[in-house]
């Protein structure tokens, strides 16, 4: 079964909607705040019910309609079992759960909303899509940090190929906490200030928190074209490694490529999972180097900062609309590449046109756990 | 390549007793694990009793991890010694299910921070929370480099994780898998299950008429999942195969299961059609049975439309009513209790019964533990959100 992607839907710093937020990619545009510009989750969701989500379940519903509107689900034929949900989630809805604690400490047990506990399990996100979509065939959420929203499309494309579902919302969001923000900043993983430097740069000092959130619809490609359904793109193959250093990713990225039944010389561009960070970019450099010699790399965290499980899936959507368009989003202001990178052929400057049939987007965590992915033109 | 997935090493850590033979012993006795909370203060709640495992010596750990990886640490410990494995195992699978992870960890941080303020928070604590450390510190423990998952779906999460790991040998990806589940005590979990006043003032009495909630419980649960020709090969002692597992979503209420029981039905349904199974060879059913009204009433409901004119001869029973309800890592222990039951030809009781529901119409296994050969359990469990589980087992002829 090859598995197409008919829908795609993405929000970011940047905008919302695919098509905007990878126009001012390509533009060269770096986001001038973390947080969504304008966003009003009703516009998307209508107004009634939202009142008990969080801001990473709004992010998640409002691009898991962009993407069912785009390929047209609603009208799809697809019964309410066959319809399933799928969410990479690490960090759930986090600045929730920390004020429900915070309220109980501060205010006593007995003060909280008991409507604001619901938020406090980490698959929330993923169930208030599930209520949005009727979509009662499945519902799951996997954390496997930064790596959760590839993590997470293989589970899904498994649950695809087992017929257990016929079609499904999958993806990733991050909503803007502070908890986040402070809590890694403080520990020295994350930077507040705006001297940033950004993924690969000289003297760069970690990286920013951003916002945002991909979907993508996914069904078996001959499903989707006799139900009439354009296909975007389809996901040719995906690769989980848990092991520390560049080598783990290493083994997931030639998962992926061999899955995908291609060589690494034919892997048109490589989307990084590259944020700023001192120790994680030169795994993610060193891996990519050796495996993609003379492909170009992109890093589109120097455009949307760091969103955390939620780029996987907001990478794995610019993927396809480079695939779509035939641009590969720059690294706007690298000015000075760390040296340790100076063999990979990174997206300088300006976008760059190209035949793009195959781009590989890497992501990873600290913790250990590596994942890629393929994503091919339709051809 | 369709491998079959048997159990061979169980690793139960509960309030009534851990690793495999003092939890069953406990479990047929019907022990009562609840008693009043010692881990926090409860004297601004209303309710005061939880379930909480006794005597548990956290395990001295690199990086002193939060208590959610101790637990978790100790389950896989007792599931590798109970399967008759030795260290280095290499490249082993480990799926952990869980509703909170280390939540403690985010509970300690705003308590600093609300007794003596942010600059007191130890500058690298919140790194121990986020919920998918938890599988990568049991992995880098024991040095498993197999592939490794966190699936955060909430009081389904054991069976969630059985079921990808059954998923991830059936497909040849891997031969072995550590999988269940874990959750320690809560206050965050305390606080919210209290505010919708669902804990039980005194007990836990599941599919009773006077049922008024749950007792909060901790624990962890971690199930050594293997294909039949290995646990052949090495000649190791099967408890059950992992027939099949079905899942669905209510898609209805973020915290009210759907009132006709339709996500309950059609996961034990895809179960069984999973397993191949039809619903006159089910022996046992381990209830999600929280003891709150809605829960069994409905679960009873879906029961009895899934078995039909069976209904009256399937036991099913809910440990919940000893254990407590212990999150993420009930639907891991209830596994245990149903690989055993099938192995023992024991089904553990539904204590605390006394007086029937008409709405609960089942043979809930009342107070006493049953002989009964058993072929085929399932095991039921929900979450929040209206996620919906349900995992078949088999005995292995």
């Amino acid at each position: 079964m090859r598995i197409a992607i008919t829908g795609v839907g993405l929000l970011s710093n940047l905008g919302i909607g695919a098509s905007t937020v990878f126009e001012s990619m390509v533009a060269g545009a770096t986001g001038q705040s973390g947080e969504i510009p304008g966003f009003d989750a009703t516009t998307f969701l209508g107004d009634r019910g939202l009142r008990h989500f969080d801001r990473t379940a709004l992010v998640l519903a409002s691009a898991a309609r962009l993407a069912a509107e785009q390929s047209d689900l609603e009208k799809a034929g697809y019964a309410p079992d066959e319809i399933g949900v799928v969410v990479g989630s690490t960090h759930g809805s986090i600045q929730a759960i920390t004020e429900f604690d915070q309220e109980a400490v501060r205010e006593g047990p007995n003060y909280v909303n008991p409507q604001d506990f619901a938020n406090t399990v980490i698959s929330q996100p993923a169930s208030r899509v599930s209520v949005i979509f009727n979509a009662t065939g499945l519902n799951t959420t996997i954390a496997t940090g930064g790596a959760s929203a590839i993590d997470a499309l293989a589970y899904g494309m498994t649950m695809l190929r087992l017929g257990r579902v016929s079609t499904l919302l999958c993806g990733s969001a991050l909503g803007t906490s502070s908890e986040i923000e402070g809590s890694y900043a403080k520990a020295g993983k994350m930077i507040i200030s705006s001297n940033g430097f950004g993924p690969f740069a000289a003297g760069r000092k970690g990286p920013k928190l951003g916002e945002g959130g991909a979907v993508m619809v996914l069904e078996d490609e001959d499903r989707a074209r006799s139900r009439g359904a354009r296909a975007l793109a389809v996901v040719s193959g995906v690769g989980s490694f848990f092991g520390n250093g560049a080598a783990g990713l290493t083994r997931a990225m030639k998962e992926a490529v061999q899955q995908a039944n291609l060589t690494p010389g034919q892997i048109s561009c490589v989307i990084s999972y590259a944020s700023g960070s001192l120790h994680g970019d030169c795994e993610e450099g060193n891996a990519i180097g050796e495996l993609f010699p003379g492909v170009p790399v992109t890093a589109p965290k120097s455009q949307t900062r760091d969103c955390l499980e939620a780029s996987g899936a907001m990478h794995m959507a610019v993927a396809l609309l480079s695939i779509q368009s035939g641009k590969i989003t720059p690294i706007p202001g690298l000015d000075h590449v760390d040296s340790a990178f100076s063999r990979l052929d990174l997206v300088r400057g300006s976008a760059r046109s190209a035949a793009v049939q195959h781009v590989l987007v890497t992501a990873r965590d600290d913790s250990g756990h590596n994942a890629a992915v393929v994503i091919s033109a339709v051809s | 390549m369709n491998h079959r997935v048997v159990v061979t090493g169980v690793g139960p850590v509960t309030p009534i007793g851990s690793g495999r033979e003092d939890f069953w012993n406990a479990a047929l006795a019907g022990t009562d694990g609840s008693g009043e909370v010692q881990k926090f203060d409860t004297s601004i709640y209303r309710f005061h009793r939880a379930c909480e495992v006794k005597n548990f010596v956290a395990p001295k750990l690199e990086g002193d991890p939060g208590p959610a990886t101790g637990l978790a640490v100790v389950a896989t410990e007792l599931a590798l010694q109970d399967a008759g494995l030795e260290l280095p195992l290499g490249e082993i699978g480990l799926v952990i299910g869980t509703t909170g992870g280390e939540i403690p960890v985010l509970e300690h941080i705003n308590r600093v921070r609300f007794e003596q303020g942010e600059e007191s928070v130890d500058r690298f604590e919140f790194l121990k929370y986020p919920v998918h450390v938890i599988s990568t510190n049991v992995a880098r423990h024991f040095g498993f480099s197999g592939p490794n998952v966190v699936v955060p779906t909430a009081c389904a999460a054991g069976n969630y994780a059985i079921a990808i790991a059954r998923d991830w040998i059936q497909s040849g990806r891997v031969d072995m898998v550590l999988a269940g589940g874990v959750d320690p005590l809560s206050t965050v979990t305390f606080t919210g299950f209290g505010r919708m006043f669902a804990i039980a003032p005194d007990r836990c009495r599941p599919f009773d008429k006077n049922r008024k909630g749950i007792t909060p419980g901790e624990g962890a649960a971690m199930l050594v999942l293997e294909t039949l020709e290995s646990a052949k090969r090495r000649g190791a002692k099967i408890y059950a195969e992992v027939a099949g597992a079905g899942f669905s979503c209510d898609a209805y209420h973020p915290t009210m299961p759907h009132p006709d029981g339709m996500g309950a039905r059609l996961a034990m349904q895809r179960a069984l059609r999973d397993s191949g199974l039809n619903h006159d060879a089910v022996d046992y059913i381990s209830a999600h049975g929280t003891g709150t009204p809605a829960n069994d009433k409905i679960e009873a409901t879906a029961i009895r439309e899934v078995m039909g004119d069976r209904s009256s001869q399937v036991a099913v029973s809910s440990i919940k009513s000893m254990i407590g309800h212990t999150m993420g890592a009930a639907s891991a222990i209830e596994a245990v209790a149903c690989a055993l039951a099938i192995d023992t030809g024991m089904i553990p009781p539904t204590i605390n019964y006394e007086t029937p529901d008409p709405e609960c119409n089942l043979d809930v296994v009342p107070n006493h533990a049953r002989s009964k050969g058993v072929t085929v359990a399932l095991n039921n469990a929900y979450a929040f959100g209206g996620n919906n589980s349900c995992v078949a087992f088999s005995k292995v002829a």
